[in-house]
Protein backbone atom coordinates (compact mmCIF):
# COMPACT_ATOMS: atom_id res chain seq x y z
CA UNK A 1 0.00 0.00 0.00
CA UNK A 2 3.31 2.12 1.06
CA UNK A 3 4.48 1.94 -2.66
CA UNK A 4 1.12 2.23 -4.40
CA UNK A 5 0.57 6.01 -2.38
CA UNK A 6 3.86 6.88 -2.98
CA UNK A 7 3.60 6.14 -6.93
CA UNK A 8 0.62 7.96 -6.62
CA UNK A 9 2.35 10.97 -5.12
CA UNK A 10 4.92 10.84 -7.91
CA UNK A 11 2.25 10.91 -10.45
CA UNK A 12 0.71 13.95 -8.53
CA UNK A 13 3.36 15.96 -8.65
CA UNK A 14 4.70 15.41 -12.19
CA UNK A 15 0.80 16.37 -13.11
CA UNK A 16 1.58 19.48 -11.09
CA UNK A 17 5.25 20.51 -12.32
CA UNK A 18 4.29 19.61 -15.91
CA UNK A 19 0.72 21.51 -15.78
CA UNK A 20 2.81 24.45 -14.13
CA UNK A 21 5.71 24.64 -16.89
CA UNK A 22 3.36 24.38 -19.78
CA UNK A 23 1.08 27.24 -18.27
CA UNK A 24 3.41 29.24 -16.47
CA UNK A 25 3.00 32.27 -19.37
CA UNK A 26 -1.01 32.50 -18.40
CA UNK A 27 -0.79 32.01 -14.42
CA UNK A 28 2.39 34.93 -14.53
CA UNK A 29 -0.28 36.76 -16.67
CA UNK A 30 -3.07 36.09 -14.03
CA UNK A 31 -1.33 37.42 -11.68
CA UNK A 32 -0.05 40.47 -13.16
CA UNK A 33 -3.81 41.38 -14.43
CA UNK A 34 -5.32 44.57 -13.46
CA UNK A 35 -8.76 44.05 -12.16
CA UNK A 36 -11.45 45.05 -14.68
CA UNK A 37 -13.25 47.77 -13.23
CA UNK A 38 -17.40 48.26 -14.21
CA UNK A 39 -17.93 51.91 -15.74
CA UNK A 40 -21.23 51.99 -13.31
CA UNK A 41 -18.57 52.35 -10.49
CA UNK A 42 -17.24 55.34 -12.58
CA UNK A 43 -17.02 58.18 -9.94
CA UNK A 44 -14.53 61.25 -11.10
CA UNK A 45 -13.56 63.76 -8.81
CA UNK A 46 -13.82 67.33 -9.57
CA UNK A 47 -11.16 69.10 -8.48
CA UNK A 48 -10.11 73.21 -8.76
CA UNK A 49 -6.67 74.94 -9.57
CA UNK A 50 -4.85 74.56 -6.48
CA UNK A 51 -5.82 71.17 -6.23
CA UNK A 52 -4.05 70.87 -9.83
CA UNK A 53 -0.85 73.33 -9.12
CA UNK A 54 -0.21 71.14 -6.22
CA UNK A 55 -0.61 68.31 -8.24
CA UNK A 56 1.47 69.29 -11.25
CA UNK A 57 4.59 70.49 -8.99
CA UNK A 58 4.51 66.64 -7.19
CA UNK A 59 4.86 65.32 -10.68
CA UNK A 60 1.66 62.99 -10.58
CA UNK A 61 0.17 61.63 -13.58
CA UNK A 62 -1.94 63.99 -15.98
CA UNK A 63 -3.08 63.30 -18.77
CA UNK A 64 -4.53 66.16 -21.45
CA UNK A 65 -7.67 64.66 -22.80
CA UNK A 66 -7.38 67.36 -25.97
CA UNK A 67 -6.85 66.80 -29.39
CA UNK A 68 -3.18 66.38 -30.32
CA UNK A 69 -3.37 69.89 -32.11
CA UNK A 70 -4.31 71.75 -29.01
CA UNK A 71 -1.83 69.89 -26.69
CA UNK A 72 1.06 70.95 -29.24
CA UNK A 73 0.14 74.45 -28.79
CA UNK A 74 -0.52 74.36 -25.18
CA UNK A 75 -0.81 72.51 -22.16
CA UNK A 76 -0.05 71.92 -18.59
CA UNK A 77 3.68 70.91 -17.74
CA UNK A 78 4.38 67.62 -17.72
CA UNK A 79 0.77 66.30 -19.06
CA UNK A 80 0.82 63.34 -21.51
CA UNK A 81 -1.31 63.58 -24.50
CA UNK A 82 -3.88 61.25 -24.94
CA UNK A 83 -6.60 62.29 -27.47
CA UNK A 84 -9.96 60.87 -26.95
CA UNK A 85 -10.11 57.88 -29.54
CA UNK A 86 -6.18 57.16 -29.81
CA UNK A 87 -6.35 53.56 -28.64
CA UNK A 88 -2.73 53.11 -28.86
CA UNK A 89 -1.93 56.35 -26.89
CA UNK A 90 -4.50 54.71 -24.04
CA UNK A 91 -2.87 51.90 -24.48
CA UNK A 92 0.72 52.92 -23.88
CA UNK A 93 -0.68 55.20 -21.02
CA UNK A 94 -2.02 52.35 -19.24
CA UNK A 95 1.03 50.25 -19.67
CA UNK A 96 3.72 52.67 -18.10
CA UNK A 97 1.42 53.86 -15.58
CA UNK A 98 -1.67 52.32 -14.55
CA UNK A 99 0.18 51.14 -11.30
CA UNK A 100 0.23 54.61 -10.14
CA UNK A 101 -3.52 54.05 -9.64
CA UNK A 102 -4.66 57.78 -9.80
CA UNK A 103 -4.93 60.34 -12.51
CA UNK A 104 -5.72 64.01 -13.18
CA UNK A 105 -7.52 64.48 -16.58
CA UNK A 106 -8.53 68.12 -18.08
CA UNK A 107 -9.71 69.12 -21.36
CA UNK A 108 -10.34 72.27 -22.85
CA UNK A 109 -13.25 73.94 -20.64
CA UNK A 110 -16.26 73.33 -18.49
CA UNK A 111 -18.02 72.79 -21.85
CA UNK A 112 -16.24 69.82 -22.93
CA UNK A 113 -16.78 66.47 -21.87
CA UNK A 114 -13.50 64.86 -23.00
CA UNK A 115 -12.10 65.06 -19.97
CA UNK A 116 -14.83 63.49 -18.34
CA UNK A 117 -14.76 60.24 -21.06
CA UNK A 118 -11.47 59.94 -21.09
CA UNK A 119 -11.49 59.55 -17.50
CA UNK A 120 -14.27 56.94 -17.69
CA UNK A 121 -11.62 54.80 -20.07
CA UNK A 122 -9.09 55.37 -17.68
CA UNK A 123 -11.27 53.70 -15.07
CA UNK A 124 -11.93 50.76 -16.71
CA UNK A 125 -8.73 50.63 -17.69
CA UNK A 126 -7.61 49.98 -13.86
CA UNK A 127 -7.16 53.43 -12.51
CA UNK A 128 -8.76 53.65 -9.16
CA UNK A 129 -8.80 57.18 -8.70
CA UNK A 130 -9.54 59.65 -11.16
CA UNK A 131 -9.79 63.31 -11.07
CA UNK A 132 -11.80 66.15 -12.88
CA UNK A 133 -10.59 69.72 -13.60
CA UNK A 134 -13.35 70.85 -15.12
CA UNK A 135 -12.44 74.24 -16.01
CA UNK A 136 -9.71 72.86 -17.79
CA UNK A 137 -6.85 74.00 -19.81
CA UNK A 138 -8.46 77.37 -20.27
CA UNK A 139 -8.21 78.35 -17.08
CA UNK A 140 -5.05 77.17 -16.53
CA UNK A 141 -3.70 79.50 -19.37
CA UNK A 142 -5.58 82.29 -17.82
CA UNK A 143 -4.38 81.71 -14.24
CA UNK A 144 -0.56 81.40 -15.24
CA UNK A 145 0.09 81.54 -19.09
CA UNK A 146 3.73 81.18 -18.81
CA UNK A 147 3.28 77.72 -17.93
CA UNK A 148 2.82 75.11 -21.10
CA UNK A 149 5.73 72.89 -20.53
CA UNK A 150 7.64 70.19 -23.11
CA UNK A 151 5.56 67.71 -24.94
CA UNK A 152 5.77 63.94 -23.16
CA UNK A 153 6.03 61.18 -24.60
CA UNK A 154 3.63 57.98 -24.32
CA UNK A 155 5.75 55.75 -27.34
CA UNK A 156 7.60 56.48 -29.95
CA UNK A 157 4.48 57.45 -32.84
CA UNK A 158 5.17 60.99 -32.08
CA UNK A 159 8.30 62.70 -33.74
CA UNK A 160 7.72 65.97 -32.22
CA UNK A 161 10.63 66.41 -29.94
CA UNK A 162 8.84 65.63 -26.47
CA UNK A 163 10.38 63.77 -23.46
CA UNK A 164 10.37 61.00 -22.26
CA UNK B 1 -13.34 -13.77 -16.64
CA UNK B 2 -12.27 -11.45 -14.12
CA UNK B 3 -9.30 -10.79 -15.51
CA UNK B 4 -10.80 -9.67 -19.00
CA UNK B 5 -13.14 -7.39 -16.81
CA UNK B 6 -9.96 -5.66 -15.29
CA UNK B 7 -9.07 -4.98 -18.29
CA UNK B 8 -11.85 -3.67 -19.99
CA UNK B 9 -12.48 -1.27 -16.91
CA UNK B 10 -8.61 -0.18 -17.48
CA UNK B 11 -9.20 0.53 -20.71
CA UNK B 12 -12.51 2.57 -20.87
CA UNK B 13 -11.59 4.81 -17.67
CA UNK B 14 -7.79 4.94 -19.10
CA UNK B 15 -9.81 6.41 -22.59
CA UNK B 16 -12.17 8.49 -20.77
CA UNK B 17 -9.12 10.37 -18.72
CA UNK B 18 -7.03 10.60 -22.04
CA UNK B 19 -9.86 11.70 -24.18
CA UNK B 20 -10.50 14.12 -20.77
CA UNK B 21 -7.22 15.08 -20.44
CA UNK B 22 -6.22 15.99 -23.60
CA UNK B 23 -9.24 18.34 -24.80
CA UNK B 24 -8.77 20.07 -21.36
CA UNK B 25 -4.97 20.67 -21.76
CA UNK B 26 -5.33 22.06 -24.66
CA UNK B 27 -7.49 24.52 -23.88
CA UNK B 28 -7.00 25.97 -20.35
CA UNK B 29 -8.49 29.09 -20.41
CA UNK B 30 -11.71 27.64 -21.17
CA UNK B 31 -11.32 25.22 -18.68
CA UNK B 32 -10.02 27.31 -15.91
CA UNK B 33 -13.41 28.84 -17.08
CA UNK B 34 -15.96 26.41 -16.45
CA UNK B 35 -14.03 25.55 -13.32
CA UNK B 36 -14.70 29.21 -12.67
CA UNK B 37 -18.62 28.68 -12.82
CA UNK B 38 -18.58 26.41 -9.93
CA UNK B 39 -17.54 29.55 -7.74
CA UNK B 40 -15.77 27.33 -5.53
CA UNK B 41 -12.16 28.82 -5.50
CA UNK B 42 -10.61 32.44 -6.51
CA UNK B 43 -10.01 33.26 -10.04
CA UNK B 44 -5.98 32.08 -9.62
CA UNK B 45 -6.81 28.50 -8.13
CA UNK B 46 -9.42 27.91 -11.03
CA UNK B 47 -6.12 28.94 -13.34
CA UNK B 48 -3.75 26.08 -11.39
CA UNK B 49 -6.33 23.44 -11.39
CA UNK B 50 -7.26 23.92 -14.56
CA UNK B 51 -3.42 23.74 -15.51
CA UNK B 52 -2.58 20.62 -13.50
CA UNK B 53 -5.52 18.68 -13.07
CA UNK B 54 -5.41 17.72 -17.10
CA UNK B 55 -2.01 16.32 -16.73
CA UNK B 56 -2.97 14.22 -13.97
CA UNK B 57 -5.41 12.77 -16.21
CA UNK B 58 -3.74 12.44 -19.20
CA UNK B 59 -0.87 10.69 -17.01
CA UNK B 60 -3.21 8.71 -15.06
CA UNK B 61 -4.98 7.17 -18.55
CA UNK B 62 -1.86 6.23 -19.84
CA UNK B 63 -0.85 4.26 -16.71
CA UNK B 64 -4.23 2.73 -16.72
CA UNK B 65 -4.08 1.84 -20.52
CA UNK B 66 -0.05 0.84 -20.54
CA UNK B 67 -0.98 -1.96 -17.35
CA UNK B 68 1.86 -0.05 -15.19
CA UNK B 69 1.61 1.09 -11.98
CA UNK B 70 -2.10 0.52 -12.51
CA UNK B 71 -3.13 0.43 -8.78
CA UNK B 72 -1.55 4.14 -8.21
CA UNK B 73 -3.46 4.85 -11.16
CA UNK B 74 -6.73 3.70 -10.08
CA UNK B 75 -6.67 4.82 -6.21
CA UNK B 76 -5.63 8.64 -8.73
CA UNK B 77 -8.88 7.85 -10.45
CA UNK B 78 -10.77 7.12 -7.14
CA UNK B 79 -9.70 11.04 -5.95
CA UNK B 80 -10.19 12.14 -9.33
CA UNK B 81 -14.00 11.34 -9.35
CA UNK B 82 -14.95 11.56 -5.52
CA UNK B 83 -13.38 15.50 -6.79
CA UNK B 84 -15.70 15.46 -9.29
CA UNK B 85 -18.33 13.78 -7.59
CA UNK B 86 -18.25 16.45 -4.83
CA UNK B 87 -18.14 19.51 -7.04
CA UNK B 88 -20.80 18.27 -8.59
CA UNK B 89 -23.01 17.53 -5.81
CA UNK B 90 -22.54 20.73 -4.70
CA UNK B 91 -23.22 22.12 -7.85
CA UNK B 92 -26.51 20.21 -8.17
CA UNK B 93 -27.49 21.76 -4.01
CA UNK B 94 -26.75 25.26 -5.24
CA UNK B 95 -29.45 24.90 -7.83
CA UNK B 96 -26.19 25.75 -10.20
CA UNK B 97 -27.16 25.54 -14.08
CA UNK B 98 -24.18 25.02 -16.18
CA UNK B 99 -22.24 22.73 -18.08
CA UNK B 100 -20.10 20.64 -16.03
CA UNK B 101 -16.76 21.53 -18.08
CA UNK B 102 -15.84 17.73 -17.70
CA UNK B 103 -14.33 17.27 -21.25
CA UNK B 104 -13.14 21.13 -21.76
CA UNK B 105 -14.62 23.01 -24.75
CA UNK B 106 -15.61 19.93 -26.62
CA UNK B 107 -18.46 19.52 -24.12
CA UNK B 108 -22.23 19.86 -25.36
CA UNK B 109 -25.62 19.81 -23.94
CA UNK B 110 -25.12 16.50 -22.36
CA UNK B 111 -22.88 17.69 -19.95
CA UNK B 112 -25.24 19.30 -18.03
CA UNK B 113 -24.56 18.80 -14.14
CA UNK B 114 -27.38 16.28 -13.24
CA UNK B 115 -25.79 13.87 -16.33
CA UNK B 116 -22.29 14.59 -15.07
CA UNK B 117 -23.32 13.23 -11.57
CA UNK B 118 -24.44 10.27 -12.41
CA UNK B 119 -21.32 9.52 -15.03
CA UNK B 120 -18.93 10.25 -12.20
CA UNK B 121 -20.20 7.99 -9.61
CA UNK B 122 -20.42 5.28 -12.20
CA UNK B 123 -17.06 5.53 -12.79
CA UNK B 124 -15.90 6.48 -9.38
CA UNK B 125 -17.50 2.97 -8.86
CA UNK B 126 -15.37 1.16 -11.36
CA UNK B 127 -12.78 2.90 -10.22
CA UNK B 128 -13.03 1.78 -6.83
CA UNK B 129 -14.03 -1.74 -7.57
CA UNK B 130 -10.69 -1.52 -9.69
CA UNK B 131 -8.77 -0.37 -6.77
CA UNK B 132 -9.91 -3.13 -4.31
CA UNK B 133 -10.11 -5.76 -7.15
CA UNK B 134 -6.23 -5.10 -7.92
CA UNK B 135 -5.45 -5.68 -3.69
CA UNK B 136 -5.60 -9.36 -4.93
CA UNK B 137 -2.95 -10.80 -7.52
CA UNK B 138 -5.44 -11.02 -10.62
CA UNK B 139 -3.35 -14.39 -11.88
CA UNK B 140 -4.13 -16.03 -8.36
CA UNK B 141 -7.52 -15.31 -8.98
CA UNK B 142 -10.56 -17.87 -10.26
CA UNK B 143 -12.05 -17.06 -13.42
Amino acid sequence: MRLVLLRALVVVILAVFSGLAVNSGQIFALLHKVPVQAAEDYAPIPVELPFVRTWQQEGKLLVDARAFDNYSAGHIAGAYSVPIGDQQRLQALVDCCVRRTEVLVYCSSISCSDAFTMGEQLFVSGFKRVYLYDAGFTEWQQQQPWVTGSQRQLDNTVKEGGER
Amino acid sequence: MQRYGVIAIRWVLGAIFLYAGSTKALDVATFATAIGRYAMLPELGNMVLASTLPYAEIYTGLLLCSGRWVRSAALLSVLMYSMFCVALLTAALRGLSIDCGCFGAAAGAWSSVGVALLRSLALLGLSSYLFVVLAVPVATAKD
